[in-house]
């Protein structure tokens, strides 16, 4: 027998061979844990402090909340935007809240020890990039991101840069200010819009 | 083969190549990866052979394999670009009161806090006990000090902290210390004791939770969680 074709042989036989021997011809999908989607202005956004000076520059920096509703993230690039070398990044979100919180992150951002250096105009380098996905109506639903009135914003700034010659960068000037500022706020905002709700009990 | 003479011996020079395409592969042990001879290469009919069009090899398994270079396609131009991602240091997992069930937490960003949950609790009683667990960063030295880390209801709450009679405190992080009845700290936790206002006042039901350290690489770290208790 000639095989006229190889694909019309293909699917009987590989369906026999799928059930038979347990192989399964499905397409490698990406994780949950790593899909995201931008959080839509209207609802939560975000501002950048004016920092003269900082060594850190952000660009397209975007609000993330992860697809299976159980963390939120900043994704964009962050590079050294300074002179010097730099060896540990710390940053930091406040929001209108004024809940204060730091960023974790590749590289500098790790936390860990380390002797490299991010050097001028270089990038940090995600070992794990997310993949952000569309913002359909069914995921707006299922994580509550409803249209209208945005609830607040966050404020991104540079909490403190240690130099590989080490020095560091540090600006209480901008973080004390605004701190405080949004911790007034947050209590004044939070009590306004409670007050104005309906309480279940 | 052209111009060639009679009596004389040629060898033919020339290269085989493979072709086929992966179509299959076995996601569970020993992790096969089978490629698929589409181009009937393998198949000699007039030899009496009609198999194997088909060739599985052992794969190492399944990871993330990230591409020295990405394809570029000849006449193209290729630009590069990339994202970093920054989460929030510390994860926070479950909050679960007098050892009820846990409930999780989910993203509290139309709080503008980085995690919140809602669990229901008994307002009636003398004081109830609320257990939150969360996981610190990898790299984390430290945590949980009385410098970092708080345990504290918002302004205006109905609810107010309460110490325990027995162990002597309203909250503590665990396992920066040891106090008697320390309960099993893997992940971390703090346990609180709250009680509802005996004058009733106040309008607000949330808690705010404040876990923070160090790192090994000196630099500090802090993130907070709002828990709402719903009154019974």
């Amino acid at each position: 027998m000639k095989f006229s074709s190889v694909s019309s042989l293909l699917s009987p036989v590989l369906l026999a061979f799928s059930v038979g021997a347990g192989i399964q011809a499905q397409p490698q999908t990406q994780p949950e844990e790593n899909r995201y989607v931008v959080v839509p202005p209207d609802f939560v956004f975000l501002l950048i402090a004016s920092q003269p000076g900082s060594p850190i520059g952000f660009k397209d920096m975007k609000l993330l909340v992860r697809i299976d509703n159980q963390r939120s993230a900043l994704s964009g690039k962050i590079y050294n935007a300074g002179t010097k070398p730099i060896r540990y990044v710390s940053l930091m979100k406040v929001g209108s809240s004024g809940a204060v919180s730091t960023l974790r992150g590749s590289g500098p951002m790790s936390g860990a020890v380390r002797n490299e250096l991010l050097m001028p105009g270089e990038e940090i380098q995600d070992e794990t990039p997310p993949e952000i996905v569309p913002l359909t109506k069914e995921l707006k639903e299922k994580l509550n991101l409803r249209d209208g009135r945005p609830k607040g914003f966050f404020v991104l700034m540079v909490n403190s840069v240690v130099f590989g010659d080490g020095t560091k960068y540090t600006d209480e000037k901008t973080i004390t200010p605004i701190q405080t500022y949004l911790e007034a706020l947050g209590e004044k905002f939070e009590t306004m819009e409670y007050s104005t709700k309906k309480r279940p009990y | 083969m052209y111009g060639t003479n009679p009596d004389s011996t040629y060898t033919a020079v020339g290269f085989h190549k493979a072709i086929a395409d992966l179509w299959d592969y076995q996601p569970s042990y020993p992790y096969h990866i089978f490629y698929y001879d589409n181009y009937n290469f393998s198949s000699f009919q007039n030899q009496g052979i009609y198999a194997p069009w088909y060739y599985y090899f052992l794969s190492p398994g399944f990871q993330p394999i990230q591409r020295n270079t990405a394809p570029i396609p000849v006449g193209s131009t290729y630009d590069l670009d990339s994202v970093s991602t920054s989460g929030d240091d510390v994860e926070f997992v479950n909050v679960a009161v007098d050892d009820g069930t846990p409930v999780s937490f989910g993203p509290g960003m139309e709080e503008l806090v980085p995690y919140k949950a809602n669990v229901n609790v008994s307002c009636g009683g003398e004081r109830f006990k609320v257990v939150i667990r969360f996981n610190l960063p990898q790299y984390s030295s430290s945590c949980c000090s009385a410098g970092n880390s708080i345990i504290k209801p918002g302004k205006d709450s109905k609810f107010e902290l309460t110490q325990n009679p027995v162990y002597g405190y309203s909250y503590r992080f665990f396992p920066a210390t040891s106090p008697p009845a320390a309960p099993d700290a893997s992940p971390p936790l703090a346990v609180v004791f709250v009680r509802r206002k005996a004058d009733g006042s106040g309008s607000l039901n949330t808690l705010r939770v404040v876990v923070g350290g160090g790192y090994q690489g000196g630099q500090s770290y802090s993130t907070p969680a709002n828990i709402h208790l719903n009154c019974n």
